[in-house]
């Protein structure tokens, strides 16, 4: 038997975090890095999505708190804690802060369902912003995939 | 990384158009130098050197027209420089031309091989020629004929009357590179000949003489002019560049049936398409330099930056006992220190790159006016930050620009009074006290006094009655005021109504200030002061619940601390809103914290709402702090817990999602690693709903409190602070040599003519510079000579009479009063008599004991400066003092706590001393508190007064000792009356 014919099925990598027990997963590309750097300046008048500032290297981060963002309530800094600074490609300066940090997995594209496609049929999840665009089944466990892209422009709207 | 992203720009264009303007730049500074020296071959040898090379390199490159330009130009040099040709100013005025023809061909290289050269060509032909030096003056073949080439292709229109001029690709590049005034100047040939009897020779030269023709077209109404004479109307349209201004342009054009009109407007008009490339950044002077990203170096500032704080944290964590490592720390200190200023240095630039651009305009200037005026430079290698110097391009253009216009006078009018014909602009930088110093002086007529007075009356900013109680200076400053502009004084710059009001505001708005200084017949100076940099800003650091913030020290102008008893004074209630008493005035009030802690911005509901909060709340245990800020030209007063000092901060702009924040203007990294906010002034004021109006009355109060005049001994205790003592606390000075200085154990002695002074340095006591040991030095000693001590100064400067307005509450430390500008820079005011009783303390002399045991005086006086000198003199004593400006405030303290001894002033505003102790002596509850008078007047009837109205007794100001006395003989007595009538109230 060609070896060639046993190539793995397409997938994509997920960096994971939870948050309310929650499994989230943030596309790969989306993320530059992942830091324990957990000291905050609040940025009062700010709504309340926004966690403080932080200086990374000299850089001045915005973070946000995932926390807030995904209904539950702000998650206090524990060992766990990880601050996920973003790709440069989908905002400048911009960290999010989750309660508990996980692994990046891989998974197969036949796993992944898109979510807007899902939750279009459910009016009442509209009342709320959602930031889910893709939902994993995992074994055990489902993830959710969240666009930070829909976060940002939650906070452009909530800071007007 | 560098090479990455030089690699871009380092194209063979690029590089050639880089190159280009070096050579261009190099050029016009050799055309300016040829027309003031032209006997200088060495100018004729630069500007050779640089056409050629420009030559070679746009021919290397393909750029024919350029190529072609430039040997032109070359070869006009030639002449000059083989003495065929004179340099005139007629001949300059044609290699400017082709110069500026040059410089817009290579702005716009892409294009240059289809560009239209035969002006300057034609221009640059009678030099080529030789009969440019046989004084031909104007062009007539090119003014008189119908211009052959009308424009290649239209590509701005104005709607209305400017319609009639289309302007084309060669007068935009013309009216780019050089931004000046530009009008169409449209007129009948007939008509001008006919009805004002100018012929076509002399419109022709007023049309030179006013400006630069850029464009020209003629229309024939009749038939063609091979089939006879022409027939009336003939039409003439011209487009002009003009330095003038539109009144002046059609006064020297002087052609009243030609029609006028302005076309900056029909160019600023956005067009549907790109028509050059936008003109590239000036590259710096220096051949061989590096070109690098902005980013790249505000990217090695924040690294810099960041190697400080690993410095910082490194140096806590080693063991100081250990001498290699402490070296290496030295060394990683002092590396980290230059690598911070280099990262700084590489954003300055040269002032020169700013100033070259002036000669040139003054020269075009003067022309234009009939004026002869020389620009000198000096300082042109002060380096700047890159953005002020950008920042600074139009006031300085426009200042520069005011000094042609209205400074210097005509050749014949300054022969008249005096003056040499040809008049100066003096460009000069300097770098003086950590600011860049930028003078603009001229020394033509100065500026006419009384024309800015009918203006101020005229626009309404002054009456005529301020007018007169203005001095000369402070009427100078009124063209600095928005809304003054006069005809005769304002010009707008290239239609931009840049006037003086905007000179000013663009100078606040980088943190610089403008000064005039002018003298009737002798020219005016403008001084410009400006910040060495905007990347790192002296701040001001502070806190709010426990949240550290920071604002430019520009925008404070005072900090006022409020002890709790101050505060419950200070801060009123009034109209539903705090507002706090501050040196007679009342200032809207906020506190930082409410002000951040919602985001929707205050109603006027919600200050009444927080304001009966705080009331309620009663006041705060702990002491607070109102820093004053200007917003514009009000005030108002921030509430914050803490001061914590002041920091110099890189500013980081704010995050693009928190700009709709209003408050903040960026953020900070702070020295230990924390962000913190920079506020902004203006933001706060907006938020907090301050409406400046409703105290402009309230504000329009005259202050209560006095300033005096004092004379003052201004010296230097070593380098940096300037130094102040009224000269009422000085017996004498007198110069040492260093070596007089002998050290007897742990003291310094200095014998003066068989007297031994104890030698008092200042550096033990205050944090101030350290007094060097070479050179003079000088002995201040003390009026109270029971003591032998005399202090220590390096330079005495002056003794000067003047206000002063002493600020006690920006500087506090031991044995100091305060701090107040004296000529412009913070002096701080030595409590004389304090510093020697800490000398005295430092060396266990006759410890004194400290008579007062915490009983409260209050000490009333209008003049901040003897409120502090009183209360630090009682304070040292162990007195506890509260201090009031004038007696009604000095009757609600009285009502309010309980004071042992009044010690009043006797003239002061509103209620004065004799008043004041009538009340009390009237009042029941004060019955046998002692009230002292304090005065500067000793006539007997002023004492017998002041007697009569219920002082126990009248003290003379100045003389310490029997007032101490005085006070202790009071308190005395006082302490059992005052004891027994609180005990008759309590029972």
């Amino acid at each position: 038997m060609p070896e060639l014919a046993i190539s793995k099925p397409p997938s994509r990598a997920f960096l994971t975090f939870r948050s309310s027990g929650r499994l989230y997963g943030l596309e790969i590309a989306q993320v530059r890095e992942v830091s324990m750097h957990m000291d905050f300046t609040p940025v009062l008048q700010a709504p309340s999505l926004v966690r403080g500032l932080a200086n990374l290297r000299s850089r001045i981060y915005l973070v946000l708190d995932a926390g807030m963002a995904l209904g539950g309530a702000s998650g206090s800094c524990t060992s766990e804690s990880r601050l996920i600074v973003l790709h440069e490609s989908i905002a400048k300066n911009l960290g999010i802060l989750v309660e508990q940090g996980g692994d990046i997995i891989q998974v197969p594209i036949g796993q992944i369902e898109d979510a807007d496609h899902a939750e279009a049929e459910n009016a009442s999840t509209q009342l709320t912003p959602t930031y889910v665009v893709a939902l994993c089944k995992l074994e055990g466990d489902m993830m959710m995939v969240i666009d930070p892209g829909r976060i940002v422009s939650a906070l452009e709207t909530a800071i007007r | 990384m560098i090479e990455g992203r030089m690699s871009v720009e380092s194209s063979p264009g690029h590089r050639f158009i880089v190159e280009a303007k070096e050579h261009l730049a190099c050029m016009m500074t050799a055309v300016m130098a040829l027309e003031r020296n032209p006997e200088q071959r060495i100018h004729l040898e630069d500007l050779l050197r640089a056409c050629h090379s420009l030559k070679g390199g746009a021919g290397f490159i393909g750029l024919g027209t350029i190529e072609r330009l430039a040997h032109a130009m070359e070869t006009a040099v030639e002449r000059i420089r083989d003495g065929a040709t004179v340099p005139t100013p007629e001949v300059i005025d044609r290699l400017l031309f082709a110069l500026d023809r040059v410089n817009a061909l290579v702005d716009d290289s892409g294009h240059s091989s289809s560009a239209d050269i035969a002006e300057p060509m034609e221009r640059l032909r009678p030099i080529l020629e030789g009969t440019a030096a046989n004084g031909i003056t104007a062009m007539p073949e090119s003014t008189q004929k119908p211009s052959a080439a009308p424009a290649q292709s239209v590509i701005a229109r104005s709607v209305a009357g400017p319609s009639e001029f289309p302007i084309s690709h060669r007068v935009l590049d013309s009216f780019r590179q050089h931004p000046a005034f530009l009008y169409g100047v449209k007129l009948d040939w007939f008509q001008c000949e006919r009805a004002c009897q100018l012929f076509p020779t002399e419109i022709a030269r007023r049309l030179e003489s006013v400006g630069t023709l850029l464009d020209s077209r003629m229309q024939l109404s009749g038939p063609l002019l091979f089939a006879g004479p022409p027939v009336p109307p003939l039409w003439y349209w011209a487009i002009l560049s003009s330095q003038l201004g539109p009144d002046q342009f059609a006064q020297n054009l002087g052609i009243p049936c030609a029609v006028i009109v302005r076309l900056e407007s029909v160019i600023n008009e956005p067009h549907s398409e790109p028509v050059a490339a936008p003109t590239p950044p000036r590259p710096s002077a220096t051949v061989g330099s590096l070109r690098i990203p902005v980013a790249l170096i505000d990217r090695m500032m924040g690294l810099a930056g960041e190697l400080v704080l690993i410095r910082n944290q490194a140096t806590h964590s080693t063991d100081p006992t250990n001498a290699p490592a402490r070296q290496v720390m030295r060394r990683l200190d002092s590396i980290t220190n230059e690598l911070q200023d280099a990262a700084l240095r590489m954003r300055m630039q040269p002032v020169g790159t700013l100033f070259d651009r002036f000669p040139r305009l003054v020269r075009d200037l003067a022309r234009q006016l009939g004026k002869q005026i020389e620009c000198i430079i000096t300082g042109a290698e002060v380096e700047l930050d890159k953005t002020i110097l950008e920042m600074l391009s139009d006031p300085l253009t426009h200042l520069v620009r005011n000094c042609c216009d209205h400074g210097i006078e005509m050749p014949d009018q300054r022969l008249q009074s005096g003056k040499p014909p040809i008049g100066n602009i003096r460009l000069s930088a300097r770098q003086e006290r950590g600011q860049i110093l930028i003078e603009i002086r001229d020394d033509g007529r100065g500026l006419d006094r009384e024309a800015i007075k009918r203006k101020a009356v005229q626009q309404g900013l002054k009456r005529s009655d301020e007018l007169d109680r203005l001095s000369e200076r402070q009427l100078d400053d009124l063209i600095l005021l928005s809304g003054f502009s006069t005809a005769t004084r304002v010009t707008d710059l290239s239609g931009r109504g840049v006037g003086m009001d905007v000179v000013r505001a663009n100078l606040e708005q980088i943190g610089g200030a403008v000064e005039i200084a002018s003298a009737q017949g002798q020219g005016v100076t403008f001084s410009l002061r400006l910040p060495l940099t905007l990347a790192i800003i002296p701040c001001l650091l502070m806190q709010s619940n426990d949240q550290r913030f920071v604002l430019p020290q520009r925008d404070i102008e005072e900090i006022v601390l409020l002890r709790p008893d101050d505060a419950r004074l200070r801060i009123e209630c009034g109209n539903g809103e705090e507002v706090l008493r501050f040196r007679g005035r009342l200032l809207p009030l906020i506190r930082l914290g409410d002000a951040l802690a919602r985001r929707q911005p205050f109603t006027s509901a919600i200050r009444a709402e927080l304001a009966a909060h705080h009331h309620a709340a009663g006041p705060a245990t702990a002491p607070l702090y109102a820093v004053v800020i200007r917003a514009g030209s009000n005030r108002f007063g921030l509430i914050v817990d803490a001061v914590l000092g002041s920091a110099e901060i890189v500013v980081k702009p704010l995050h693009a999602l928190l700009r709709p924040l209003s408050v903040y203007t960026g953020a900070t990294i702070l020295g230990d690693g924390g962000v913190a906010l920079i506020l902004s002034g203006d933001g706060l004021a907006r938020h907090g709903g301050i409406t400046f109006g409703l105290h402009s009355e309230l504000a329009a109060l005259p202050e209560t409190e006095a300033i005096v005049n004092q004379t003052l001994l201004l010296f230097h205790c070593g380098a940096a602070e300037l130094l102040a003592i009224p000269l009422e606390a000085v017996r004498r000075v007198i110069m040492i040599q260093p070596h007089r200085i002998e050290r007897v154990g742990d003291r310094e002695l200095v014998d003066v003519n068989g007297t031994t002074f104890n030698v008092l340095r200042l550096e033990r006591f205050l944090n101030v510079a350290a007094c060097p040991d070479r050179g003079n030095l000088f002995l201040i000693l003390p009026r109270d000579a029971s003591a032998s001590v005399a202090l220590l100064a390096s330079d005495i400067i002056d003794t000067p009479t003047q206000p002063v307005n002493l600020d006690d509450k920006a500087y506090q430390a031991a044995g100091v009063l305060g701090t107040a500008t004296i000529r412009g820079q913070i002096a701080i005011f030595l409590d004389l008599a304090r510093l020697v009783s800490m000398w005295q303390m430092s060396q266990t002399l006759k410890p004194k004991a400290l008579p007062g045991s915490g009983q409260r005086i209050l000490v009333v006086d209008d003049t901040a400066f003897f409120r502090k000198l009183v209360a630090s003199c009682l304070e040292s004593a162990g007195y506890e003092v509260v201090t009031a400006c004038q007696g009604t405030e000095a009757i609600a303290f009285l009502k309010r706590d309980k004071f042992d001894l009044v010690v009043s002033d006797i003239e002061m505003p509103e209620m004065d001393g004799l008043a004041l102790a009538q009340h009390v002596r009237s009042d029941v509850g004060f019955e046998g508190l002692p009230l002292m008078a304090l005065s500067s007047l000793s006539s007997e009837e002023v004492r017998s007064r002041s007697l009569e109205a219920g002082f126990d007794t009248h003290e003379v100001k100045f003389d310490r000792d029997s007032f101490m006395a005085a006070v202790q003989r009071l308190l005395g007595s006082g302490r059992l009356r005052s004891s027994a009538s609180g005990d008759s109230t309590r029972a």
